[in-house]
């Protein structure tokens, strides 16, 4: 028994904590705690129960300290049979609230795709650690694809649109430093990309929303040229213009089908999400109600802010779940464009050294378990900020260390631990 | 460049899209900071109006008729309504409410989202003492709001006998004789001259904002400059040229005179100016209880009375022998010899065609002043000679009645409005049948042409002023129209002696008055014994069997000989007392009581009011 415990447990470990790491957490959290309390008296309980978590994510933060990383490599297949596991438990005995099934009922609510993030990379990171070097490109992307597709897959059915796109596109991050050429990626993900625009086109054609389609027919052309110079560029006199064909026609191709796909959604929730991202104003009533609010709250805010606890649009609940997705939108309310500054200059600092560390970090199982949780950190802070600045379609998205929630929170002190033990414990200054 | 150097590349990377970020923040919150704030504003901040207080009404004399009070509308909020809410205890307190509706909106905003604390407003003007009674039981009421508004407050009665003048009731139907039959449900919109100068009685109604969330909870008034409250301005006031005491007493008069309930109008007025200084209608209703929400049960007793809503001044009717002055005008301006005399012994009954028929059966019946021998124009006014005024038609159908009869009517005002201010006023019904036979009922005014109260005012105060058409008001700032129709001094002055005459010895005498010069012509409408679709008198019989009779042609006069015979009684005449004078036209609709008629009734009423106008203004004078 103590010898499992000491196989998990480094009892040798002294904590160090990198302050150039855990500063700006820290930042994150106080805002959270001083949003949570002000912006509307009604919901300051919301106050009381996220210091909880973070007294709880501490503890955590701690016992995960002195996690041994040797046993996580170790067991990082198995941690992907137990998110498997997890997430097939919840699709048949998950419970349900607004309508998605997300969270297992374990005395308190636990979302399973949260702590999943946290698998997945371990599992990721091993995989592509021992890959063996110098196989093609395309077949490493498309082997790790199949893991990644299968679990977005589950959490698509819950329904969770924002949080499986995290699962596709961490891994584009971790096999670009795991060493696959980043014109190959690209070259992978073109056609979704073509896809993505032929699609808008169509709806630019539907007369759904106001747009010049003219604009983006010239866009789309300039991306293909761009697709096909850049191939021709790399490969020069090495690859044959037959392949370069190829991906061109299939990137053509792929945006034929949009048609069908568009009938395939239309009348669905999808469908008005999509309309509302194109076009806010028009259905600021319905489906876009969400995303005027937050236009408006952050609009109104100005350069300098409403000030602390003046922010009306939050204050009288014109603004739902300000709380978690949108708490950005009451930061920028409140605190202004200055606000929103500061925040992204702390985000900056925070990817800053973590990115000098990576870079110095030479296990490459461990480098790519802080790329893993870097790009889930990333994604998160970046697609939520868009999601609330109205750069993307509104999907379910928290702000990590900022926004109100348990699991979610717990999740990220956990990978926050395990940065922290590998850059202090095998990166000098 | 990103072979040789992930971290500089992934850095810029990140920098490059934070910083997209970033352009997008500064674009939403500086560049278009503006139109946000007011988006936001506009979606927190709701517009509320303060309500104006409407501008006082006053009578002649400055005393103030009709002045506002606080009222209290209730509000239920649907979140705070609770199961112990005492449903039955409100309908107690605020009568005219349904309370299944008012259950079945309550449930139903709770369940919506944005509504539930959305109050809901319910527009029954509930008085203070109610309210205050209700806030002591405030907590069988979980949920209930009061806000308060203005709302009128009647003095002097004039809730009641001043109704038709402040508040005209619009009627769904057209004619009257509809709305008798058809019980009105409807209540007061508009009207009166509470709708007539509603521009400037209404004042301007302020501004204030309040905060809102987004489930309709009021957080109270905005605080900041972006928006400041606009105060309200009230109306201005009006002054009637309504006297309220002479009103008031005049009101009593028709519920009380001779211990009965009288139907119809009676108007008092200054012929030189054309100032309304009374103007009563009976039966009437009472605006204050329409105003504050009245219930089922008062709404069917006020539709048990003969149409209450009816505004019977501005309404026409059966003129009688009232319009033999416009008859008499007519003729003597036509060069008609005011000396002509004409036999009244000769026994006419009727006129068939174009010619008088003489009783067959030789029954007796005269005009009904029993003339036995000739007589002149003067004395068929005085006494109201019906037969006089057949041979006046027999002789001069042809060179007076028919090229003028329709153009004098116009002149003295009867074809067209008076331009009185109150709303809906119908136009007289002068039937344009010109034919002898049509001239000899409209010459005594039965049967054919109807005239509206307010038109023989107009020119009984065209005799009274020498010559000039005025426009009867009650808006003592009104410029009222006066101009002359060009009658010879002689016509007007015959006319005047002859009604002179007939206050002295005729058929009004019982309104005479020892020491005051009072002119007058009384009227008798005969309505007929049974009620048909044309004529609205009410027999004891029911309409249907006098209706059947009638289909087979077998209607027997001698059994119609019991039935009661029902009459419209008129007086129309003025007073001259020193330089003053005062117009009064009396109306008594609809009545089979033996003393129904223009001689008696209506002149022992002008009598009275003639008497009360000199007592208050020698008193006043004191």
């Amino acid at each position: 028994m103590s010898e499992l415990i000491k196989k998990i447990i480094d009892f040798d470990y002294r904590p160090k904590i990198k302050p150039s790491l855990v500063i700006p957490i820290i930042v994150l959290v106080i805002a959270n705690l001083v949003l949570l309390k002000y912006s509307n008296i009604e919901k300051s309980f919301l106050f009381y129960d996220q210091i909880q978590w973070i007294l709880i994510g501490f503890i955590l933060m701690v016992v995960f300290s002195y996690v041994r990383i040797d046993f996580i490599f170790q067991n990082s297949y198995k941690a992907y049979g137990v998110l498997l596991f997890l997430l097939i438990l919840t699709l048949f005995f998950g419970s349900v609230i607004n309508n998605s099934q997300r969270w297992l009922s374990l005395g308190f609510m636990f979302q399973p795709s949260e702590i999943g993030k946290l698998l997945f990379v371990f599992f990721m990171a091993k995989f592509l650690s021992t890959a063996p070097k110098g196989r093609n490109d395309f077949i490493v992307i498309l082997i790790t694809l199949i893991p990644a597709l299968i679990v977005s897959f589950l959490i698509l059915r819950q329904p969770d649109l924002g949080t499986s796109v995290v699962y596709l596109f961490i891994i584009f991050p971790m096999l670009i430093w795991s060493g696959v050429k980043v014109l190959n990626v690209l070259i992978f993900i073109s056609p979704l990309i073509s896809f993505l625009m032929a699609f808008l086109y169509e709806f630019m054609k539907s007369d759904l929303i106001a747009l010049n389609e003219s604009l983006f027919f010239i866009l789309f052309s300039i991306w293909i040229l761009f697709i096909g110079y850049t191939l021709f560029k790399r490969y020069g006199g090495h690859i044959s213009i037959y392949y370069i064909a190829l991906i061109i026609s299939v990137n053509l191709i792929i945006t034929m089908l949009t048609k069908f796909f568009m009938n395939k959604i239309d009348g669905t929730y999808w469908f008005e999400r999509i309309v509302a991202y194109l076009d806010p104003l028009k259905y600021k009533n319905d489906f876009a109600y969400q995303i005027n609010s937050s236009y408006d709250a952050i609009g109104s805010g100005g350069f300098w802010g409403k000030g602390l606890g003046n922010g009306m649009l939050t204050e009288f609940k014109m603004m739902p779940i300000y709380e978690s997705d949108f708490i950005v939108a009451a930061l920028a309310e409140q605190f202004g464009f200055f606000g929103i500054f500061i925040l992204i200059v702390t985000l900056c600092y925070f990817f800053y050294w973590l990115i000098t560390y990576l870079d110095k970090c030479l296990n490459r199982y461990e480098q790519l378990l802080i790329v893993g949780f870097a790009s889930i950190w990333f994604f998160h802070f970046f697609i939520n900020l868009c999601i609330v600045s109205g750069i993307f379609p509104v999907t379910g998205l928290p702000f990590p260390f900022l926004s109100y929630g348990g699991t979610h929170f717990l999740t990220n002190c956990i990978m926050l631990a395990i940065v922290n033990k590998i850059i202090s414990l095998h990166i000098s200054n | 460049m990103i072979g040789l150097n992930k971290r500089s590349a992934t850095l810029f990377a990140i920098i490059i899209l934070f910083s997209g970020i970033l352009y997008k923040f500064f674009y939403l919150q500086v560049v278009e900071h503006e139109k946000f704030r007011e988006r936001a504003f506009n979606r927190v901040v709701r517009k509320l109006p303060i309500s104006a207080p409407r501008g006082i009404i006053k009578d002649r004399n400055g005393i103030v008729i009709v002045d506002n009070t606080n009222a209290y509308d209730f509000q239920l909020v649907p979140y705070d309504v609770k199961d112990n809410f005492n449903y039955k205890l409100l309908v107690h307190y605020v009568s005219g409410i349904d309370t299944a509706k008012i259950k079945d909106k309550v449930s139903s905003y709770k369940k919506s989202f944005d509504k539930k604390f959305t109050p809901i407003e319910f527009k029954n003007k509930i008085i203070k003492t109610t309210v205050d009674a209700m806030k002591e039981q405030i907590e069988s009421f979980p949920g209930l709001v009061f806000s308060d508004i203005y709302t009128r407050k009647y003095n002097y009665n004039s809730n009641i006998n001043l109704s038709h003048v402040l508040s005209e009731v619009k009627i769904h139907r057209e004619t009257n004789f509809d709305a008798r039959k058809n019980k009105i449900t409807i209540v007061p919109e508009g009207g009166g001259v509470e709708a007539v100068y509603d521009y400037k009685l209404k004042g301007i109604p302020g501004l204030k904002y309040h905060l809102f969330d987004a489930s309709g909870r009021d957080n109270g008034p905005y605080i900041g400059d972006l928006y400041k409250v606009k105060e309200p301005a009230s109306g201005q006031d009006i002054t009637l040229t309504i006297d309220i005491e002479l009103q008031e007493f005049i009101y009593q008069i028709m519920q009380e005179f001779d211990q009965k309930k009288h139907e119809g109008t009676i108007i008092l007025s200054n012929p030189n100016n054309g100032e309304i200084l009374a103007y009563v209608n009976s039966p009437s209703f009472d605006i204050e209880k329409m105003l504050m929400g009245i219930s089922q049960s008062e709404l069917s007793e006020l539709n048990q009375l003969n149409a209450p809503f009816l505004n019977r001044g501005i309404n026409p009717y059966l003129s009688g022998s009232i319009i033999k002055i416009a008859s008499s005008i007519m003729l003597l301006e036509e060069g008609f010899d005011g000396n002509t005399i004409y036999d009244c012994n000769e026994r006419y009954i009727t006129h068939k065609r174009d010619t008088l028929v003489l009783d067959s059966k030789d029954k007796y019946r005269s005009c009904h002043a029993n003339h036995k021998d000739s007589v002149s124009l003067k004395k068929a006014i005085s006494e109201s000679c019906n037969v006089y005024f057949w041979n006046t038609v027999k002789y001069n159908y042809k060179k007076i009645y028919r090229p003028n009869w329709y153009s004098w009517m116009k002149k003295m005002g009867f074809s067209s409005l008076t331009n009185i201010d109150l709303l809906y006023e119908k136009e007289a019904d002068l039937n344009s049948h010109f034919a002898k036979s049509h001239m000899f009922n409209k010459s005594i005014g039965q049967g054919e042409s109807k005239v509206t109260p307010i038109q023989v005012l107009q020119m009984i105060n065209l005799i009274a002023n020498d010559g000039f058409l005025v426009q009867p008001h009650f808006n003592k700032d009104l410029n009222a129209y006066k101009q002359s129709i060009g009658l010879k001094n002689s016509t007007i002055s015959f006319i005047q002696d002859a009604m002179k005459e007939a206050v002295q010895t005729g058929t009004a005498k019982k309104s005479r008055i020892n020491d005051v010069v009072i002119r007058a012509k009384t009227g008798t409408a005969e309505l007929g014994r049974y009620k048909d679709m044309n004529n609205n008198g009410r027999g004891s019989k029911d309409d249907k069997y006098w209706l059947d009779k009638n289909k087979n042609g077998k209607v027997d006069e001698e059994e119609m000989v019991g039935e009661p015979q029902y009459k419209n009684a008129w007086y129309a005449g003025y007073m001259e007392y020193g330089k003053d004078k005062v117009s009064l036209v009396i109306f008594l609709e609809e009545s089979s009581d033996q003393k129904q008629s223009g001689g008696l009734w209506a002149s022992e009423m002008a009598q009275k009011i003639f008497e009360k106008y000199l007592i208050l203004k020698e008193f006043r004078s004191e």
